[in-house]
């Protein structure tokens, strides 16, 4: 048996869509209802796929303490966990990005020199990667954690700017926010526990290989 | 009060006696094969420490000040410590160097684990010319986790060094391309991989054929036929020179009884930084359960001015513990001495005690309070001093104290 892992939530649907061009077999996947494990049936070699629904948060941890063999996560939530995790595929979809942004005057200060931008106050729910990110360019941060709302920040007057995924840009523009600097693509990938590829790998071959060829 | 720091962990109970257990049989297996303990020092210098490392396992250094103002960390890496040991107390001609230990470890925990510390066991086998070293400490691997009961156990091996030297020529055209591919490979990111082999321009077609499918040689040793058909293919027939110490490796073991238990990785390069040849995963079965592993590191050897093989392995000894699915570890007899002085519970357990009956003592006034202590310890036996008897608690049988036996087979006096 072969165990995948999916995040639910709005990736859900592009994660199916995946797997049916693939010919993986995908029973019960359009309408899970509240089931979060999932039958999948078995594919021509008779092996059976069976699908654990996590949040997308989750899903490097059911991969990482060999719950699940392979997942389909975002590249935020990969780099965000920190997990030992085996990334086999970019998928393409799901596409959006990292981002700086904040109100249109913030701008200038990222286009001058880095000691304008040390001690910048940050909100994000992407604390580890927004980090890196800002310390890759030597730029030191103070990070406001915040669950969700993030662009609320600026306007209440907590943080100076906000690191999180811009997809339409559409909620930064109702709160006056714009992107002043792009940090990372994002995707759907293919990851894997990189004990399960080395022990089993000749079961996971033909699912990588069918994904790969259909993306 | 009664909280431990975060991170870290005190074990007891089964668990812990069955780590006891393992780690004496493991380090009496190294001994009889020549492997002396090792008690390395518990802070390392981190100058050394975090040269010898690659990055992400630099960042998890867990560093302090010693009193004497020195930087340190607490001891990341038990290997360093060994080569340390060798250059400090040997010359070239007491090489080999066979060291064995059961020590604990340091370090920032990945998440979404949380452990700042674990006890590794293993062995250092330094010094020494020739294959046979590596066939020498993979094989004794085996025969640990055989003699553990972990007979199902798996051991994968790979080789850190074939992407480095496939490509030594090419890196000094392309500036480092074989580092970032050994980065990408030890950090998983498969995908990156790929799309670096594709996107390096100085790379002839049959390099970027075999850099593209190297990853994906994983399996039986069968693999390696396969990886010497892909480099001919790719028309670098001596390149297929560079499988040979993996081979020689899988068939000594194969030779040895192993054959079934043991997986190629080609992908396969242990991300410590500090590996330059073999390197070897074990896990408990063939499902998975990563136990620990090791490998080839001369190059440790050769940046302190020797040059000579050195090769090594450290498993956890929780890890192991928690594979095998501890047993109990009852005493077999309370001993309950009613209003008796002392000293005659304590002749008592001694005289057991040399039989090889584990005993405890129970100073208990009331009988049936020393009785039920006995229950629920598990023990076998409750022995009543006063009267002068031994129960059996599971039968309610009685026999004299000198007629009990141990379960376990103890060693005596």
């Amino acid at each position: 048996m072969l165990t995948f892992a999916l995040p639910t939530g709005r990736s859900f649907a592009a994660c199916v869509e995946i797997l049916e061009n693939a010919g993986l077999p995908a029973n019960g996947l359009r309408d899970p209802g509240r089931n979060l494990v999932i039958d999948g049936g078995t594919d021509g070699g008779g092996r059976r796929y069976r699908y654990l629904l996590g949040k997308p948060s989750d899903i490097p941890t059911l991969i990482s303490q060999g719950v699940a063999d392979l997942a389909l996560v975002g590249s935020d939530v990969t780099g965000e966990s920190c997990a030992e995790l085996a990334e086999l595929l970019d998928t393409r979809r799901g596409r959006c990005y990292m981002a700086i942004a904040g109100p249109p005057e913030l701008a200038s200060r990222f286009g001058g020199h880095s000691s304008e931008l040390m001690g910048l106050r940050v909100a994000t729910k992407y604390d580890r990667t927004a980090r890196r990110t800002f310390e890759a360019w030597g730029v030191q941060i103070r990070i406001l954690y915040l669950h969700g709302s993030v662009e609320l920040a600026p306007a209440l007057g907590l943080a100076d700017c906000i690191f999180d995924i811009v997809q339409t840009g559409g909620t930064l523009k109702a709160n006056g926010l714009s992107v002043i600097k792009r940090a990372a693509e994002v995707s759907l990938r293919l990851v894997a526990d990189p004990g399960a590829l080395q022990l089993r790998w000749d079961d996971l071959r033909s699912a990588v290989s069918a994904l790969e060829k259909n993306t | 009060m009664n909280l431990i720091p975060r991170g870290c962990s005190g074990i007891g109970g089964e668990l812990a006696s069955c780590m006891e257990d393992f780690r004496n049989r493991t380090l009496r297996l190294f001994a009889s094969y020549g492997y002396n303990p090792f008690n390395p020092a518990e802070f390392q210098l981190l100058e050394g420490t975090a040269a010898s490392l690659a990055l992400r396992h630099r960042q998890r250094l867990i560093v302090l000040n010693s009193p004497f103002g020195e930087p340190c960390c607490l001891r990341a890496d038990i290997t360093l410590s060994a080569v340390s040991y060798l250059s400090q107390h040997f010359s070239p001609e007491d090489f080999p160097l066979r060291l064995c230990y059961a020590e604990r470890v340091f370090a920032a925990p990945r998440p979404p684990k949380e452990n700042l510390e674990e006890t590794q066991v293993g062995v250092e086998l330094l010094g020494w010319e020739g294959a046979g070293a590596d066939v020498e400490v993979v094989a004794l691997l085996l025969r640990a986790l055989d003699r553990l009961g972990l007979d199902k156990s798996v051991v994968v091996l790979g080789d850190a060094s074939i992407v480095p030297r496939l490509f030594a020529g090419v890196d000094r055209m392309s500036g480092g391309l074989s580092r970032l591919l050994v980065d990408q490979l030890q950090e998983g990111a498969y995908y990156d991989y790929r799309r670096t082999v594709d996107a390096a321009a100085d790379l002839s077609e049959g390099d970027r054929g075999i850099l593209r499918e190297l990853p994906a040689l994983k399996g039986s040793a069968d693999v390696l036929a396969e990886a010497a058909d892909l480099f001919g293919r790719f028309g670098s027939p001596e390149a297929a020179r560079l499988l040979h110490p993996l081979g020689e490796l899988a068939r000594s073991l194969d030779r040895l009884g192993y054959g079934g238990r043991i997986r190629v990785d080609l992908g396969f390069i242990r991300d410590l930084g500090y590996y330059s040849g073999p390197v070897f995963n074990a896990y408990a079965s063939p499902s998975g359960g990563l136990l620990g592993g090791g490998g080839r590191y001369d190059r440790i050897l050769s940046d302190i001015g020797l040059s000579c093989q050195a090769v090594g392995f450290g498993l956890r000894l929780r890890d192991l513990a928690l594979a095998c699915k501890p047993k109990g570890c009852a005493t077999d007899a309370l001993i309950w001495s009613g209003a008796l002085a002392a000293d005659c519970a304590m002749r008592c357990a001694e005289s057991l005690s040399c039989r090889g009956v584990s005993v405890e003592l129970s100073w208990k006034l009331e009988e049936n309070d020393s009785r039920a202590l006995a229950h629920r310890r598990g023990c076998r036996w409750w022995v009543n001093l006063k009267d002068g008897y031994a129960e059996e608690l599971a039968t309610g049988v009685r026999v004299s104290p000198e007629e009990i036996t141990s379960a376990g087979g103890a060693d005596g006096c």
